[in-house]
């Protein structure tokens, strides 16, 4: 009987060879695994069919350089191709992807593959960038030479795809044999003498070295002094646009909000209902929604970046000031992405060779503030500054934030670095990808992805939490008038009583102290939270000022009616949340990644301290000091 | 007692009991609130 | 069959890539240490033409075309000699 069963086909290649982008052309939206800022660190599965409608399942493999598992992901990739990750098959053929202007430095994975028994066949990708620089190829040679068939194709116009397809009906080509393999040579030595016979006769070069606009973009960017100045000049402009250009449609969001909740307050009769609606469900929610402009344009920055090539770039200049905390150049794209969302960018250290860096990337990676606390700065920041959302001081005090948490970060990495001692050297090699305009379609998927899932996050887990928070400070009623006590009286007010003594040495009430801890769920439900627990402060119906909550955190007034947050309790606020780990799947990832659930524990338990002392110093020296 | 006290509190019953549940069952797709996707097992 | 001698004089007549100044073009003769087979998975193989590009604490090299960054390290195990 035959099987119904699709057969499986796996993507190897070296890194930037257009594997990903080949995996995306083939399968279109049938993926079901995004990447993160562009580095495959996992398997990415999909679906395509051949021109015969026969369904193949795709693998998408971490990007290798060989198969000598030097590395976390040439062991996935070698785990893979021998069928040991649960879920996925064993594969039928492997499509190895090349880069045809670099054939010397590619075609060693492939004769690797061809070793292992594999049938094979070859994508010789960005052909048209092979033949613009001169490049003489001859794929009917290459395919003749290695014994398998060879296809020309250029993945990020979609050309040759077709034919692609064509080589991988069934039944599959047989695997080749291995050629170049003599009894007792060194392997290394006998593939790397084919390949450099087969390059001579099928890829031959007019001129080893060529001045590209890549190199010349290099000699400014790469400089020592100039290139430095650059890359702060960019990461300064990536902040302040971040900032700027969001707060067009967050007043949108905000106009929208209070449209909404003035209509349901209209059309129906005053009651727990409404109240649920209007200050439970809309207030909470859309205390997170407003900063989706913000998410979007920091993964949209981001995913630019990394596909234009600067990324490599970066942290090329980096490796030395990294260095200095005990890490390397290769954990600058897992803690930059850890900016956007921490669970990347811990999975994005297993393209880091040495285990102890990779360890300590992972224990700091939470303090590059991830974007989960955007909200609570966003609240908290213009309140400092008595001003409008959008003005460089803004900016330059949100850098202050991100850059405290970064030096702090590498600190305790320097110190535990030392702890952990020395390794089996591991060294920094990386290649530059030439810069190339952005890819946009594969830009626009990755923010989209990420964004939805940030709505979606807030559509389901925020406003689960809204509601019951909601109740929480509703229930149980008190009669009366006066909506201080009634607050006082609910569920939350008392948990705030308890709590007060243990956040007053950090200069919050009981009430921000509740906020607190609703927010270790999610960092933005502290918006959520300050917006329900504060609402019986409302003096004011109209919103002259774009933030409700705001308005109402920053006319709340202690018992003896002093101001609520001065602005010592705010920056002490800031730092506590600056800190704080709060985010149970980041612990789950982490416990994950290192393997054990004693480093994720220990982080989190870490982290919780160092953000209430710290919190505190800032408020008890200030006090001590005057402020 | 009116009909919206009635309502709001039969919607935070069912809330509450909705984050019960998914705390008790291990999750199955989508370990992270953010949904990124994740390798399957590593080792 | 070359003496050991002659193997010797060669050896020391070549460069590591750490010494080569910025903007040479040279030819890889030899890999020697522990990091040479990610060298050579990288691209550093014997017969290679390299151009150094950029040196200092990590050094930035042109290899077929595509810019490559090794570690001081790594590239004091790159011995190469003059193109020819």
């Amino acid at each position: 009987m035959p099987h119904e069963a699709p057969s499986t086909i796996a993507l190897v290649g070296n890194p930037n060879a257009g594997k990903t982008t080949l995996f995306n052309a083939l399968t279109g939206s049938n993926q079901q695994v995004g990447n993160y800022s562009g580095v495959t660190v996992s398997l990415t599965a999909g679906e395509t069919f051949t021109p015969h409608g026969k369904k193949l399942r795709v693998l998408d493999l971490p990007g290798c350089y060989s198969l000598r598992a030097s590395s976390p992901d040439e062991q996935v990739t070698i785990d893979a191709l021998e069928g040991r990750i649960p879920g996925h098959a064993k594969p039928d053929l492997v499509v190895c992807v090349a880069d045809a202007s670099n054939l010397e430095r590619h075609l060693s994975l492939v004769l690797q593959v061809i070793e292992r028994g594999f049938p094979c066949v070859l994508a010789l990708n960005m052909v048209d960038a092979a033949e613009k620089s001169g490049l003489r190829l001859d794929p009917q040679k290459l395919s003749e030479e290695l014994g398998i068939p060879v296809v020309p194709i250029q993945a990020n116009a979609g050309k040759g795809i077709v034919q692609l397809k064509q080589a991988l009906r069934h039944p599959f080509p047989n695997a080749a044999e291995p050629v170049w393999k003599t009894p007792d040579a060194d392997p290394d030595a006998s593939r790397q003498a084919f390949i450099r016979d087969l390059c001579a006769l099928a890829a031959r070069r007019p001129d080893v070295h060529q001045q590209t606009t890549s190199d010349r973009l290099d000699a400014l960017l790469l400089h020592p002094i100039y290139g430095w100045i650059i890359f702060l000049g960019v990461m300064f402009v990536v902040f302040w646009a971040i900032f700027s250009f969001a707060s067009v449609p967050m007043g949108w969001i905000e106009s929208l909000q209070g449209l909404l909740a003035g209509w349901v307050e209209n059309s129906m009769a005053e009651g727990d209902l409404r109240s649920l609606i209007v200050d439970g469900v809309i207030a909470g929610v859309g205390g997170v929604i407003i900063f989706l402009p913000q998410i979007i344009l920091l993964f949209l920055f981001i995913g630019l970046l990394e596909s234009s090539g600067y990324m490599a770039r970066a942290a090329f200049l980096m490796d030395g000031v990294m260095a200095r905390a005990g890490l390397s150049g290769k954990a600058f794209l897992p803690l930059f992405s850890s900016y956007a969302c921490a669970i990347p960018g811990v999975m994005a250290t297993r393209t880091i060779g040495s285990a102890k860096e990779r360890l300590v990337t992972i224990f700091i990676a939470p303090w590059m503030s991830c974007s989960a606390r955007l909200p609570v700065y966003f609240l908290i920041v213009p309140m400092l500054l008595h001003e409008q959302e959008g003005s460089w001081k803004q900016a330059l005090v949100l850098f202050a934030i991100y850059a405290l948490g970064t030096l702090t970060a590498f600190l305790v990495a320097k110190v535990l670095r030392k702890r952990l001692g020395p390794d089996a050297g591991s060294h920094f090699m990386l290649e530059m990808p030439p810069y190339r305009p952005p890819q946009w379609s594969y830009i626009l998927r990755h923010v989209t992805d990420r964004s939805w899932s940030f709505v979606k996050n807030a559509g389901t887990l925020i406003l689960g939490l809204s509601i019951l928070l909601w109740a929480l400070s509703t229930y149980p009623k008190h009669d009366g008038d006066d909506p201080s006590e009634a607050l006082a009286h609910s569920a939350i007010g008392r948990i705030g009583a308890v709590i007060e003594p243990v956040v007053q040495p950090l200069g919050f009430d009981g009430r921000t102290g509740t906020a607190i801890l609703t927010s270790f769920a999610a960092r933005e439900v502290f918006n959520s939270s300050m917006a329900i627990l504060f609402r019986v402060e409302e003096t004011d119906d109209d919103v002259k000022t774009r933030s409700l909550i705001r308005d109402r955190v920053a006319a709340a007034k202690r018992p003896d009616g002093t101001p609520l947050f001065t602005p010592l309790s705010l920056i002490s606020l800031l730092v506590f949340y600056i800190y704080a780990l709060q985010c149970l799947p980041t612990s789950a990832v982490v416990a994950r990644e290192a393997g054990s659930w004693k480093w994720a524990i220990g982080q989190f338990l870490f982290m919780s301290g160092f953000a209430y002392f710290a919190s505190l110093a800032v408020y008890q020296t200030g006090r001590l000091l005057g402020f | 007692m009116s009909w919206q006290t009635y309502t709001a509190i039969a919607i935070v019953t069912l809330t509450l009991l909705i984050f019960l549940i998914r705390f008790a069952r291990p999750k199955k797709s989508g370990h992270c609130g953010h949904g990124c996707g994740c390798d399957k097992k590593h080792e | 069959m070359r003496s050991l001698l002659a193997a010797d004089l060669e050896i020391d007549s070549t460069m590591t890539l750490n010494q080569v100044a910025v903007g040479c073009d040279v030819t890889i003769s030899m890999l020697s240490g522990p990091g040479c087979e990610r060298l050579r998975d990288l691209g550093f193989c014997e017969q290679m033409r390299v151009r150094k590009l950029a040196g200092g604490r990590n050094l930035l090299c042109s290899v077929c075309g595509t810019r490559l960054a090794i570690s001081r390290e790594l590239a004091e195990q790159v011995l190469v000699s003059a193109v020819g």
